[in-house]
C-alpha cells in the first residue's frame, strides 16, 4: 500500500517536476532489493519508462543542448554502471545522502 | 554540455539521480522547461546503457519493482497532465522537507556514522535518541 503510494509519488514528481521520480521510488526498492546497491542498480530501468510518459504528457520541448548532453549521458550512464560493482554500498549511501541534502536545501531557494 | 552530461549522468549510472544537479546548471543556459525537457530526453540513453551494461554483467531486476512500474507510469502521465496547472511552490516545498529527512536518514544509515552514534549512546542520551530515530532498521 505504502510501496504503491510512493510509485506513484514518484510518477507524479517525474511528471511534474522532470527529476525527482528516481528518488522517491528509493525508499521502495531499498524496501525491495534489501541491498542498497541493487535497488541504485535498478532505479534507472523503473524510471526510464516514467521518463518518457512525462516527456510526451509534458510536451515540452528541447533545444539545442539536447544532443550534446545526450551523448554525455550515453558514457556516463555506461560509466556509472560499470563502477557500481567497484563501490560498497557504503560509500553509495554517503553518496547518496549527500546529494539528497543539496537537493533538498535547493528546494527552497 | 558534453562533459556537464558525462558527469551529471554518471551519478544517473550509478542510481543516484540524474537531472536534479543538472537543472540549476541548466536553466543558466537556457529557458527552464527547455532545460527540464532536455534532461529528461538526456537521461533516456543514460537510463538505457546503465541497464544493459548490468544486464551484460547478468544482473535481473526483481518481478516485484516491474509489477509495481505501472503505478509509476500512471503518476508520471498524471503529472506531466497537470504540470502546466499546478504551482510548483507547495510541491518543492514538500519535496524539500521529504530529501532532507530521508538525507538524514540516509546518513544515519551508513557503518561508519552509525558507529560514531553507538558511542555518542554512552555520552549522551539524547545523541542515542537522535540516532535511534534516524536509523533505516
Amino acid at each position: 500500500m505504502k510501496d504503491g503510494f510512493l510509485m506513484l509519488a514518484a510518477g507524479l514528481l517525474n511528471g511534474l517536476l522532470g527529476t525527482g521520480g528516481g528518488i522517491a521510488a528509493m525508499p521502495v526498492l531499498y524496501a525491495i532489493y534489501r541491498a542498497p546497491k541493487e535497488a541504485h542498480r535498478w532505479v534507472s530501468l523503473l524510471i526510464f519508462p516514467l521518463t518518457v510518459l512525462s516527456l510526451i504528457s509534458q510536451k515540452f520541448l528541447p533545444d539545442r543542448f539536447a544532443f550534446p548532453l545526450s551523448v554525455g549521458a550515453l558514457f556516463g550512464g555506461l560509466t556509472g554502471a560499470i563502477l557500481l560493482d567497484k563501490v560498497s554500498g557504503d560509500t553509495l549511501r554517503l553518496i547518496f545522502s549527500v546529494l539528497l541534502f543539496y537537493t533538498g536545501v535547493r528546494c527552497f531557494f | 554540455m558534453l562533459l556537464f552530461g558525462f558527469l551529471a549522468y554518471l551519478l544517473a549510472g550509478l542510481g543516484l539521480g540524474g537531472a536534479a544537479l543538472l537543472l540549476p546548471l541548466l536553466s543558466r543556459f537556457t529557458e527552464i522547461s527547455a532545460a527540464r525537457a532536455d534532461a529528461m530526453i538526456a537521461y533516456l540513453p543514460a537510463a538505457l546503457a546503465a541497464s544493459v551494461v548490468h544486464g551484460i554483467k547478468g544482473k535481473r531486476p526483481n518481478d516485484k519493482m516491474m509489477r509495481l512500474l505501472p503505478l509509476g507510469l500512471v503518476g508520471a502521465v498524471i503529472g506531466g497532465l497537470i504540470a502546466g496547472h499546478l504551482s510548483t511552490g507547495i510541491l518543492r516545498v514538500s519535496y524539500g522537507v521529504f530529501l532532507l529527512v530521508y538525507g538524514i536518514k540516509m546518513l544515519f544509515s551508513v557503518k561508519r556514522i552509525n558507529e560514531i552514534c553507538k558511542k555518542w549512546k554512552f555520552s549522551s542520551k539524547i545523541m542515542k535518541i537522535f540516532c535511534k530515530f534516524f536509523n533505516f532498521s
